[in-house]
């Protein structure tokens, strides 16, 4: 990725919305360049003719007018296999974030609230983190055994790299192409993380390690 | 009521129904009597008209009950086809009971003939039939003494006259006993009717209340759905409206933040963070009565579980750290290892809305999140230094908009929602929630928990990937094979299969690997299980070493991977080699009870 200047796709059926988020980016990245979708179709055209210039990260609405919900996530994933899909979104519903977490989303950020917290969303969206609402990681479906054992878990180094590609929100077959390996061994790897991390779903690890995120930091 | 019950008229209208029904029972009763009557008197005309009476003495009054009992015959006839109208009771009543006096005075007259020629003994019988007929009526007419009274009264009186009037002892001691037996029966029979009557009436009564009751009761439910679904309509409209009323205000305060750099007068900054302020503050009132309106609309579930307060609050330490920091206030957490059983989502939402109420309203000094147990019950407590709430106060801060601070409200800083919130969200919960506050002073609000015993508490060296599922003594894991010699991978395949291990073979790591997450496809190797051991040869006849091979293999599946280099050649520093990245070096060729025996080892 062009650290220097990204290239957004931002997908949202307001154009002032669009105005804003561009604005509310360029205040945290000044060179960060957009492309603008108004429609599902006109996104999936947009990633389909990206090679020249590939898109870096997808800002995606999932109200839009020829699609809603988890499905526009479902549709633009599969054009968009290994950018990271943010999702951008007027709704609370914890259901509707999980899904949207199943489905490859990085970042789940309602559009509502203190500014300030969006910011810090948005944040994480450009800086590559995960980020999901604080209320959301505390829902009965996302809680893990255990997740007292977060900061000593060990992984080999072929598990990080896998657990870099699904906290990208990519699916199994992407991620064995982009490490040359083959899809069975993606699953291994994916089986042994969800041991070691003590869950039972992508969701639950990406919520998981979208927690660790801070505690990381900390550690020296 | 005339003392006869002769008329319905001005009665309550349970009792007028019940007089009715009462009537209608004597009128389908009473007749049958008659049937049993008319062989007695066929009887007694039988037996006296050989006497030497004027036969006009004992015709008379058997013409007299034949005429009347025609007239019953048909009266019933009547009644049978048509019952009694409430506008008829007056005139079934009148006849019932003229009936039962004309049937009474005929029988005493034909008493008083049969008396005057009667011998003692006769008298006796004579007597007895009396109270036997008295009786019988009494009992027939039970629910209704009046009639019986008619019925039996004129009887009585004649034949006790006639006895008097003949001088006897033995006559007198009959008319005494004969009065005596008949008043007793009397009173009786009034008791037992009224009480009859009464007990309808109570009947009736109660009936009348069950269906007013029921009529009641169905219409307070009616209204309670109609008044819940409105209700549930209200927030589900409030939910839904929530997304849209939420864009344009988002894009309003990106843009007014975007156009901070753009206004370099101080004036013009001065008017946008005012503008920002009031953004803020809109914003947040949104976001509370969305909350409120959620939890009405139900959309929040209440799911207790066991929950572990400390991972709870390690998680609100983090967040609140950073808001008190920012606000220059102290901020303390006094962590507990303490479970309790409590909707985990819930319970943070409630301590969550109860931390940024006190930092809203506490200026300085600090915030603290405490955890205190009590017997079987386990206090979260949310301290500040804050402004306090007033006694008179204390019960109202948990009302929607309620805020005991209008400068707040003046100052933007709140909406009075937060507690609203927390109200709600206890009662659905099924928490309690204690304020003890000091005006000026401070506030604690305390959440009050089930205590429970911990679940599964994690134990710290339980870390590593393998270690956590006991082991099937038969499926003691998967050695990776290397070597570019196809017989050798089979023969090594087969040594560890007999001894317990599976085995995935390759001339490359690649194709090993690929043979590993095949054993894991296939079903032998179970989910998240990783090999544990890696055996290769050092010449594979490729680019790359057989210590290239295991370090290929240790990226895939853990450093400390037990790696075994076999070997053959000579080469004086492998050994050291090996040794340093960890590997130990085995001379070819290898006895299987050997690699079995070093296997176990590892």
């Amino acid at each position: 990725m062009d650290h220097q200047s990204p290239h957004y796709l931002l997908v949202d059926d307001h154009s002032l919305i669009r105005e804003g988020m561009m604005h509310a980016i360029r205040s945290l990245q000044p060179l960060a360049r957009f492309s603008q979708s108004n429609t599902c179709r006109s996104a999936l055209s947009h990633l389909a003719n990206s090679a020249a210039d590939p898109i870096d990260a997808v800002l995606l609405d999932l109200g839009l007018p020829d699609s809603s919900g988890v499905d526009t996530l479902k549709h633009v994933r599969q054009m968009a296999t290994t950018q990271r899909i943010g999702i951008i979104t007027g709704s609370t519903d914890a259901q509707l974030a999980l899904e949207c977490i199943h489905h490859g989303a990085s970042c789940f950020i309602p559009k509502l609230g203190e500014l300030d917290g969006f910011m810090t969303a948005l944040q994480a969206l450009v800086e590559g983190r995960l980020h999901f609402p604080a209320d959301l990681l505390s829902s009965p479906a996302a809680m893990p055994d255990s997740p007292d054992l977060l900061p000593s878990i060990k992984l080999t180094p072929r598990q990080k790299d896998v657990l870099t590609w699904i906290t990208r929100g990519c699916s199994n077959p992407v991620i064995a192409t982009a490490l040359g390996i083959s899809p069975e061994t993606v699953k291994l790897h994916v089986s042994a993380i969800f041991r070691a991390y003590k869950v039972h779903s992508r969701t639950q690890l990406v919520l998981l390690c979208s927690r660790q995120a801070p505690v990381e930091e900390q550690l020296p | 009521m005339s003392w006869w019950r002769g008329s319905i008229q001005g009665l309550a209208p349970i009792e007028s129904r019940i007089d009715l029904q009462l009537l209608q029972d004597s009128w389908r009763v009473t007749p049958s009597s008659v049937l049993s009557q008319i062989p007695a008197l066929l009887l007694l005309v039988w037996m006296v008209k050989d006497s030497p009476l004027p036969r006009w003495h004992w015709g008379a009054p058997a013409i007299g009950l034949l005429i009347v009992w025609a007239i019953v015959g048909l009266m019933t006839r009547r009644f049978q086809r048509f019952g009694i109208a409430a506008s008829g009771y007056r005139t079934w009543r009148a006849a019932l009971v003229g009936w039962h006096l004309l049937q009474s005075v005929f029988w005493g007259l034909m008493g008083v003939a049969l008396l005057s020629v009667a011998t003692p003994s006769w008298k006796m019988s004579l007597v007895a039939a009396v109270v036997v007929y008295g009786y019988t009526l009494m009992l027939v007419l039970v629910h209704d003494w009046i009639v019986g009274f008619f019925g039996s009264f004129p009887l009585l009186l004649l034949v006790s006259a006639r006895l008097l009037v003949d001088h006897e002892d033995s006559s007198v001691y009959l008319a005494v006993v004969l009065m005596l037996s008949m008043i007793t029966c009397m009173f009786i029979s009034s008791g037992i009717s009224r009480r009859l009557r009464e007990g309808a009436l109570l009947r009736h009564e109660n009936a009348a209340l069950v269906l007013q009751l029921r009529h009641e009761i169905n219409q307070v439910t009616l209204a309670k759905a109609l008044a819940e679904g409105a209700d549930r309509q209200k927030s589900e409209f409030f939910a839904a409206a929530s997304h849209d009323l939420r864009q344009p205000l988002h894009v309003m305060m990106l843009l007014t933040n975007a156009l901070t750099p753009w206004v370099p007068k101080a004036e013009g900054q001065d008017l946008l963070s005012k503008i920002s302020t009031s953004l803020r503050s809109l914003s947040t009132l949104f976001e509370r009565m969305f909350d409120v309106a959620s939890i009405d609309a139900e959309r929040v579930e209440h799911q207790p579980q066991a929950l572990a307060l400390s991972t709870l609050y390690r998680r609100l330490d983090h967040e609140f750290a950073v808001l008190c920091a920012n606000k220059g206030l102290s901020w303390q957490v006094d962590a507990t290892d303490a479970w309790v059983q409590a909707d985990p989502h819930i319970t943070e939402r409630i301590l969550r809305n109860l931390l940024n109420n006190a930092v809203r309203y506490t200026h300085q000094g600090q915030v603290r999140l405490r955890a205190r147990v009590r017997g079987r019950w386990v206090l979260c407590q949310v301290w500040d230094s804050g402004v306090g709430v007033a006694p008179e106060h204390r019960e109202r801060i948990f009302d929607d908009y309620f805020q005991a601070h209008t400068t707040a409200r003046r100052s933007g800083e709140g909406l009075g929602l937060g507690l609203a919130v927390v109200r709600r969200l206890a009662r659905l919960g099924r928490v309690q929630v204690i304020v003890r506050s000091r005006l000026g002073r401070g506030s604690c609000f305390s959440l009050r928990l089930p205590l429970r015993e911990a679940i599964a508490a994690p134990s710290p060296n339980s870390v590593g990937v393998s270690q956590d599922a006991p082991k099937d003594p038969n499926q003691r894991g998967v050695v990776v094979v290397i070597d570019d010699e196809p017989q050798v991978l089979e023969s090594m395949a087969l040594v560890l299969r007999q001894n317990g291990w599976q085995a995935a073979t390759g001339h490359t790591p690649e194709i090993a690997v690929e043979a590993v997450a095949a054993l894991q496809t296939s079903g032998e190797m179970p989910l998240g299980d990783l090999p544990v051991a890696v055996i290769s040869d050092y010449r594979l006849g490729l680019s790359i070493t057989g210590l290239e091979a295991i370090a290929q293999l240790r990226y895939e599946f853990g450093e400390d991977l037990p790696a075994f280099l076999l070997t053959a050649d000579a080469t004086a520093d492998l050994g050291s080699r090996a040794a340093s990245v960890g590997v130990t070096l085995l001379r070819k060729p290898l006895n299987p009870s050997e690699l079995i025996r070093i296997l176990d080892a590892a």
